[in-house]
């Protein structure tokens, strides 16, 4: 007999909690517990993290159960976990990148940092319509936030 | 203060000409964001919610309403035209909504739609004013328990009316309350799960997780199956509904606006219930039902109401009880806690001037919103036309503007990134986010109370089930769940037998 994996996501996401219950529990085992009358602050976030990791047994349990009777495809009819790898790291490194050059470097180089990583496909093939991104948005952003509604930040390194 | 009184009164608030132009403002820039496609009302609340961060607070709170039912609103324009939904709600009215476009008929649909928002925005106004002030008052009488079941119930029946399993959206809530207890503990001072940053004293910053969970979440998923968008094939030729199509959907719109009320006033249930209950019930009632799915205007207009009157009615539990409904009712709750203003019992009495001019600045925000989108539908639908990647650098931009705005704190930008990546994670797996958010702003009102009950009963769990109120809302709860899994039970039997 060979074991199937009825429901993948649900097995994953079910570990996911609790992998996060369990590491709530064992990070939150540091604070004072106190009893159900004087709670310490450690008392309900431990029972909020044992049920996550009770949720999450209970799921990934029952995931493992169903596949069993499953016969059709692997996943449910969805196809495999898609990564998408660049886009992913592209993005957050844009999102960080704009808060490494927001109070020193301004909101002009901030922007075009998000716009450069965030257009990571089209930087070489289309370049011009990513400077006319870039400028549309570094010119409404400038306008807005800082002439229009008066945000202390800079527009341009201090 | 007689009804009549506190409506006068809350008119001559919302028609000072601050405010007017606050109301039209958000009204008009939650329509203008929410209609792109993939710009849900969290995305657009947050994008927006720097431009309500320097008003006066009546003001804020009016523009912010303004930008929430905008944004509710305009997702059916994008659900007709290119039968994208650009939030979860208008999901319902891509499945008649877009035939009629392909048929032709785009125009009626979308005038359709304006006027069946525009009707369940009157009645749930209607209801605000009525029910508001009740609601306050019994809420006034809820003690430490009753207020930690009413916040059980919320989480449960947020988590119950996804489509996923229950278990996982459970787990989901619980994430989001275990998150909100980051911070300092009001208690006794600690400082619980801060990894040594500081930045994490005042807890987690729900619109970096909310911008991340969602707005980021959904671009990096989209860029990644970038493909360009089915074209506009549909064009609008006239505007105006037949007869016919008037005499089908006014009882529709009737049935949809009673739906969306009823539901709206549930705390956590969210629009998408309502849309979705008041399709089923449209479909059950037609003499004939296999129009539906083929355009039939009557699945258009019930939904529609029913979204619209379950967007407003949500204002309800938020501003008397603090309890949000829904991912989107829950930021404009925390932008109303960052402007100082605690939403609860106490809100009507001690700020009557704001709740009532708030209610009053609906109805005149939904008139403007009628008067806008009929003429402007097509600039709207021109809009449209602009492609996505063209659209989320701006996202992503204006994005981390909202996040950095609230407290000026770069921290928060690597927080929604954080979230980002999680979300994404949680998007791959089927975990829907907005229990979650949910959890984050109820945690720590749930926390609070849990603690204060047990500390009256002297650490005796069963005062849960022996306080009256409390235990009709655990009771509600159970109801609540038990009748929507089963619905959903049998949804998936119906899929099964005829796919």
């Amino acid at each position: 007999m060979r074991l199937r994996i009825g429901d993948a996501r649900r097995l994953t996401s079910g570990l996911l909690f609790l992998t996060i219950g369990g590491f709530g529990m064992i990070y939150g085992a540091r604070y004072r517990m106190g009893s159900a009358t004087h709670m310490g602050p450690g008392y309900f976030p431990f029972a909020v993290a044992a049920l996550i990791a009770l949720l999450g047994a209970v799921s990934a349990a029952t995931s493992l159960r169903t596949e069993i009777g499953q016969v059709e495809g692997p996943e449910g009819g969805r196809g495999p976990i898609q990564w998408h790898i660049v886009p992913l790291l592209c993005i957050l490194a844009g999102v960080v990148a704009f808060g490494l050059l927001i109070e020193h470097a301004g909101l002009v180089l901030a922007i075009a940092a998000v716009v450069i990583l965030g257009c990571y496909q089209r930087l070489l093939t289309r370049p011009l319509e990513v400077l006319a991104i870039g400028l549309v948005l570094i010119a409404i952003a400038v306008a807005l936030f800082i002439h229009g509604l008066g945000m202390p930040w800079h527009a341009f390194p201090a | 203060m007689s009804v009549v009184d506190n409506i006068a009164l809350g008119f001559s608030v919302a028609v000072t000409p601050q405010n007017f132009l606050y109301c039209l403002a958000g009204a008009f820039l939650g329509t203008l964001v929410g209609v792109f496609p993939g710009l849900g009302p969290v995305t657009t609340i947050a994008m927006l919610l720097p431009f309500t961060f320097k008003l006066p607070a009546v003001a804020s709170l009016i523009m912010l309403s303004g930008i929430y039912y905008g944004a509710h609103h305009s997702g059916s324009t994008t659900a007709v035209m290119l039968n994208m939904p650009g939030e979860p709600t208008s999901v319902v009215i891509c499945i008649d909504g877009h035939p009629m476009a392909r048929q032709g008929r785009a125009g009626p649909a979308l005038a359709i739609a304006a006027l069946a928002s525009f009707f369940a925005g009157c009645v749930a106004v209607v209801i605000i004013a009525f029910f508001s002030p009740p609601l306050a008052s019994v809420g006034l009488m809820f003690g430490p328990a009753d207020y930690a079941s009413l916040i059980v119930m919320a989480l449960v029946t947020a988590s119950a009316l996804s489509s996923e399993s229950l278990i996982t959206t459970t787990a989901m809530a619980a994430l989001g309350v275990l998150l909100g207890t980051v911070g300092t503990d009001v208690n006794s001072g600690t400082i619980r799960f801060d990894f040594g940053r500081s930045a994490l004293d005042d807890g987690v910053s729900f619109v970096a997780a909310a911008v991340g969970l969602f707005a980021f979440a959904d671009v990096i998923t989209h860029v990644g199956a970038l493909h360009e968008r089915v074209p506009l094939s549909a064009k609008i030729t006239g505007l105006l509904p037949t007869r016919a199509d008037l005499k089908a959907s006014t009882p529709a719109i009737l049935r949809g606006t009673a739906i969306g009320s009823a539901f709206g006033i549930l705390p956590g249930t969210g629009p998408l219930i309502s849309s979705f209950a008041s399709y089923v019930m449209e479909r059950q009632l037609a003499k004939d039902p296999s129009r539906f799915g083929k355009g039939a205007i009557e699945g258009v207009a019930g939904p529609e109401a029913a979204n619209n009157a379950a967007a407003l009615t949500h204002f309800i539990p938020m501003l008397t009880l603090g309890i949000p409904a829904g991912a989107a009712n829950a930021l404009l709750m925390g932008a109303l806690i960052i402007q100082g203003i605690a939403p609860g019992p106490l809100l009507i009495e001690q700020h009557a001037d704001l709740f009532w001019g708030v209610v009053a600045s609906m109805w005149i925000g939904n008139l403007m919103l009628l008067v806008l989108n009929l003429p402007l539908v097509g600039i709207w639908v021109r809009l449209l036309a602009i492609p996505y990647r063209v659209l989320y650098p701006a996202v992503l931009v204006f994005c981390c503007i909202g996040v950095y705005s609230v407290s000026n704190a770069t921290f928060d930008l690597y927080l929604a990134a954080v979230f980002a990546f999680a979300g994404f994670i949680f998007k791959q797996l089927d975990c829907s986010p907005a229990p979650l958010i949910l959890g984050l702003v109820l945690g720590p009102m749930l926390e609070e109370n849990t603690r204060r009950a047990l500390l009256l009963s002297r650490g005796d769990f069963t005062v849960f089930l022996t306080e009256p109120i409390s235990l009709a809302m655990l009771i509600l709860a159970v109801v609540l769940v038990f009748v929507f899994s089963r619905s959903a039970f049998r949804d998936r039997q119906a899929r099964l037998a005829n796919p």
